[in-house]
């Protein structure tokens, strides 16, 4: 089978703020939602159907390296895409996707690595506007405000997820997929022929 | 619940240890030195690829021992003291465990260049394929899982954060709190010397791709008597960049503009205490297969040059010393057709403005980066000049002349 060829491999690195949904994210894509809060998560190799084909991806997460900018930056090599995370509640998260993470996914990996933005506990939303507390929901980050930073950084596109109840989650990993498949000319055509259909 | 939690959690985490440490030796090592005993694959060195993972393993894996046996003791015994036990077994931590994973961290890069020099030999690439399809490896990649104790080190303290927070007593807290204080500290003074590690060997390596054009190639107008030509062919400069004190702070390619409207690319680093303008050349390669587009894939990506990319930069400017420095930021209403553009003024020691660097760089993100690194390289070496200038003001003068000597 074709997909099983060592070149439809796509190393997707998940980089972000501490606490901001990273490791819960990738837990439940892999465990399909089957993860729990407290869960570690460990690079893993998943095969991920995109209709027509499948792709093998290879998910790594820097949870706890936050602080340690040398010892995650091994961790980079060879990175095929990058899940850049924020947590939709707090606006800090998204100042430091713009001038920590994306500068340091960039001069680490170049300039034209592709990437995409994901906002994450997307459910924070919901619960912060019914339960009016107005005063943490001013703190929440607006979809506006990412689109511009996204357009700004070229970003392949953009999400708000929720792990906790599987949205979105599946389509993260897609993007980043298809933002990596868009950087290969060679297989772009040959992978995506299912998905337009 | 907060202790049938901490049971839970921890046998958790030395699982995925366990696992971890058991897949090496059998799955990679063993075959290797089977496969060695018969003659073949003679050239590769396990030590070189592996480090101390061997090592590595045990320590992790009677730590987690360690750990399990004290807790299922102090659940034995009573319904308390899981955090004691969990507390108490961390102390081995920056004793025990700390010390062989700051050994593989060290050796970690020299082992990735060790093996892309490997991955050229087709019996390797072979071999290493055959290993991964073991099930122990989970379907990862060797570099994969040559970096994974580096990722696993880390995650001790969210284990133990995980445990914190679903304990409720005070002083139980407490004492987690010290422990994850403790093993952060570990972890920083890892981080440190992999980040002196990486900048030391990234001018290492700058080293041997940094040339010094001769004084003759310089300034060909000068006379230089012929007794003198031999000792001036070279420079004796190339070995500043790898004193251990030296770090790079900043690298990248920038236009220079020139008089004429035509600019010059550049590629500049900057150190703590000198900006170097060069200019960077592509040996042309020799094309070889798959590995020759590899390479050249990486190279477009944009990425730092690397030796491995055929890259040489000539130093075509005259050092500047950060101290002698004045940096000018281009407003846009004065940039007159200047994009993204900066200006470093280099002044000698009696003041004379002696070069004059219009810099332009690709776009004001880029810009806003280099003045930053630039602005506070010049406040690092005011504020040290200021501290060794009260202590003895004539080791400053004699310092900085002779750093002029060996810049002139």
């Amino acid at each position: 089978m074709a997909a099983r060829s060592p070149f439809a491999r796509c190393k997707i690195v998940v980089v972000g703020d501490q606490f901001c949904g990273k490791t819960l994210l990738l837990n439940s894509f892999v465990n399909k939602g089957k993860g729990h809060e407290f869960a570690i998560f460990e690079s893993c190799v998943v095969d991920f159907d995109l209709g027509s084909s499948t792709i093998t991806l290879s998910l790594h997460d820097i949870s706890g390296q936050e602080d340690y900018e040398s010892m995650r930056n091994l961790t980079y090599a060879d990175a095929d895409a990058f899940v850049v995370c924020y947590d939709v509640s707090k606006r800090e998260t998204l100042k430091n996707a713009e001038f920590k993470w994306l500068p340091e996914i960039r001069s680490k990996c170049g300039e034209d690595i592709p990437f995409i933005l994901v906002g994450c506990k997307a459910d924070l939303r919901q619960i912060l506007h019914n339960n009016d507390l107005h005063k943490k929901a001013l703190d929440l980050v607006s979809i506006k405000e990412v689109e511009r930073l996204a357009a700004r950084f070229g970003a392949y596109a953009f999400f708000e997820c929720s792990a906790k109840y599987g949205r979105n989650v599946r389509q993260v990993f897609e993007a980043s997929t298809k933002a990596w498949l868009d950087t290969r000319e060679d297989l772009y055509a040959y992978f995506t022929e299912g998905l337009y259909c | 619940m907060a202790s049938v939690f901490t049971v839970i959690h921890t046998s958790c985490f030395s699982t995925q240890c366990f696992a971890y440490a058991n897949w090496c030796n059998p799955v990679f090592l063993e075959p290797l030195k089977d496969t060695q005993c018969e003659g073949h694959l003679m050239f590769i060195e396990p030590s070189k690829l592996f480090g101390n993972l061997d090592e590595l393993c045990q320590v992790s894996l009677s730590f987690c021992k360690i750990l399990e046996h004290g807790l299922s003791r102090a659940s034995r015994d009573s319904e308390f003291g899981k955090t004691e036990a969990i507390v108490s077994v961390f102390y081995t931590f920056r004793t025990r465990v700390c010390p062989a994973y700051q050994r593989y961290c060290l050796n970690y890069s020299n082992a990735l260049s060790y093996m892309e020099r490997l991955r050229k030999q087709t019996d390797f690439l072979e071999f290493v394929k055959w290993c991964e399809q073991d099930v122990r490896c989970k379907r990862l990649q060797l570099s994969d899982l040559l970096v994974a104790p580096i990722q696993h080190i880390t995650k001790y303290p969210l284990l133990l954060k995980n445990i914190r927070k679903k304990t409720q007593d005070q002083t139980e807290r407490g004492s987690l709190s010290a422990t994850i204080q403790s093993v952060e500290s570990c972890l920083r003074e890892m981080e440190g010397k992999v980040k002196w590690l990486t900048n030391f060997e990234r001018l290492r390596e700058l080293q041997q791709l940094i040339a010094w054009p001769s004084v003759d190639e310089m300034d060909s107008k000068s006379f230089i008597p012929e007794f003198l030509r031999s000792r001036l062919n070279k420079q004796s400069c190339n070995t500043i960049l790898t004193s251990p004190k030296r770090t790079l702070l900043h690298e990248g390619p920038m236009l220079l503009s020139a008089e004429n409207a035509k600019s010059m690319e550049t590629y500049l680093f900057l150190l703590d205490d000198v900006l170097l303008v060069t200019k960077m050349r592509k040996i042309s390669k020799k094309k070889s297969s798959i590995t020759g587009e590899m390479g050249m894939m990486s190279m477009s990506s944009q990425s730092l040059p690397h030796k491995k990319d055929g890259v040489l930069f000539t130093v075509c400017k005259q050092p500047i010393s950060v101290d002698r420095m004045e940096v000018i930021e281009v407003e846009p209403q004065d940039a007159n057709g200047l994009k993204h553009a900066f200006v470093i003024l280099h002044i000698n020691r009696y003041q004379q403005v002696q070069t004059v660097l219009t810099f332009q760089a690709g776009n004001s993100n880029l810009r806003n980066k280099w003045l930053t690194h630039l602005r506070a390289a010049k406040l690092r070496v005011n504020e040290l000049a200021r501290h060794k200038g009260s202590d003895n003001p004539e080791t400053q003068e004699k310092r900085s002349s002779k750093g002029r000597k060996k810049t002139l």
